[in-house]
């Protein structure tokens, strides 16, 4: 009895995750966008209070799959990830503590309360500081949720490079930093001088049901913190769209000079929530050149308050340079992602 | 009486899913102390050197009883943990 409903209820679950993972192959084989479609133009005519609204309804008819695709798989990939690998493998040796610091962000930040905790542990199991500051850079820019509405709501292209330029900007910064003399000093006050790990850990696998459920729940609770900020992000980007002169953006947000602008204003503005992906969106649609954009995007590693955690563990010699180093390649990739394509 | 040890492992400030572990093991542990196993809860600092020192690199938020981490980066329903304490105590 017991085991009929333990397979049914793996079976409902399954066939849910197989039905959205489905919808959204049919949605790519039959080119269906799943990127909002109004342009400045749709707004006119529009009444103040109409305008979000007008926007998000819009959002949402093309754009529900993507979302709830993009939590589904969050959700999945955090809960049946082994998270043995990292405990065990973090500390053997340099290479494959960069490799895992970098290897691994993508699938463990997609939540905040495992970031900072991470970042500790690379440091004081003995991987050091640089793999640590790799894992940090590479973590914001490369989530399961970033990655995939990037991809959808602005193009799979620049997913693409921003990833790659995510991963050389950490490994660099991590370099840098673990040679310099306050990133050693720091490595050597926390470095624990006897980790005694893996004697003591025995992880129990719960069955695939409750895992799935597991995996779906989590990915409910991440909706739940981002979907009110990617909302209230919704809105003023309508206003945006509605409101913002394209002159101004072709002014301001094309070229050498807008890719200087976009670095900047891209880090503080950056929340955990995706609204930077939706804001760009709109960007993008009034002029904001590609290269600007990729600059925008990667001032993310630099973001308030992941500095703030992380300057009191490792003080702000460390966080200085490793932001600093996070904006100059922040730069460099924009302008040589803007000659490459040809366009600045 | 037998003495279990439960210690819920996350950071601080404690985000949602290890408080939620935390009350997972509150809610159980009064059934348990009617069948005379007594559970002492431990809310502990995940990057303390402590915990980093006992068991190293962990994904929170975690779960160990009598000193062996038992789950990680996933809440385990009311039903696992009293499941879990049990066995420890036997």
């Amino acid at each position: 009895m017991n085991k009929t409903i333990y397979s049914l209820r793996a079976g409902i679950l399954l066939a849910f995750v197989f039905a959205i993972i489905g919808a959204l192959i049919y949605t790519r084989i039959m080119a269906y966008s799943l990127a909002p479609t109004m342009t400045p133009a749709h707004f006119q005519g529009l009444s103040l209070w109409q305008i979000p609204i007008a926007y998000i309804i819009d959002y949402l008819s093309h754009g529900w799959l993507c979302l709830l695709f993009a939590f589904v798989a969050a959700g999945l990939v955090y809960e049946f990830i082994p998270k043995e690998v990292i405990t065990k493998y973090m500390s053997s040796s340099k290479v494959t503590g960069y490799a895992l610091g970098a290897g691994i962000a993508p699938f463990f930040t997609v939540c905040s309360c495992t970031m900072v905790p991470l970042f500790t542990g690379i440091l004081f199991t003995g991987a050091g500081i640089g793999p640590a500051i790799t894992f940090l850079l590479m973590a914001p820019a490369a989530n399961i949720l970033t990655v995939l509405l990037t991809g959808e709501i602005l193009s799979w292209e620049l997913a693409g490079v921003r990833i790659v330029a995510s991963l050389t900007t950490a490994i660099i910064a991590g370099l840098i930093i673990s040679k310099t003399r306050w990133g050693k000093s720091v490595e050597k006050e926390h470095q624990l001088t006897n980790p005694n790990p893996q004697s003591t850990i025995k992880i129990i696998k719960p069955p695939l049901d409750e895992r799935l459920w597991g995996a779906l729940k989590f990915g409910g609770y991440l909706a739940k913190r981002v979907l009110p900020y990617f909302f209230l992000g919704l809105v003023v980007v309508s206003y945006v769209e509605a409101y913002l002169a394209e002159e101004v953006v072709a002014t301001y947000l094309t070229g050498i000079g807008g890719i200087l602008l976009a670095s900047v204003i891209g880090g503080p503005l950056y929340t955990p929530t995706l609204v930077e992906i939706v804001l760009g969106r709109g960007l993008m649609d009034l002029g904001m050149s590609k290269a600007a954009m990729l600059s925008w995007l990667m001032g993310q590693p630099y973001d308030i308050p992941n500095m703030v955690a992380t300057s009191r563990i490792v003080r702000w010699k460390v966080v200085l340079t490793y932001a600093l180093i996070a904006w100059a390649c922040s730069v460099t990739f924009g302008l040589s992602y803007g000659v490459l394509i040809g366009s600045l | 009486m037998k003495k279990v040890i439960a210690e819920v492992m996350g950071p601080d400030p404690p985000c949602y899913r290890c408080t939620a572990v935390k009350e997972n093991v509150e809610a159980v542990a009064p059934n348990l102390k009617a069948e005379g196993i007594e559970v002492e809860i431990k809310r502990l600092y995940i990057i303390s050197k402590e915990v980093i020192g006992k068991y190293g690199l962990l994904v929170s938020p975690a779960l160990a009883v009598n000193g062996v981490v038992k789950t990680m980066g996933r809440i385990p329903d009311k039903k696992e943990i009293e499941t879990l304490l049990r066995e420890a105590a036997k």
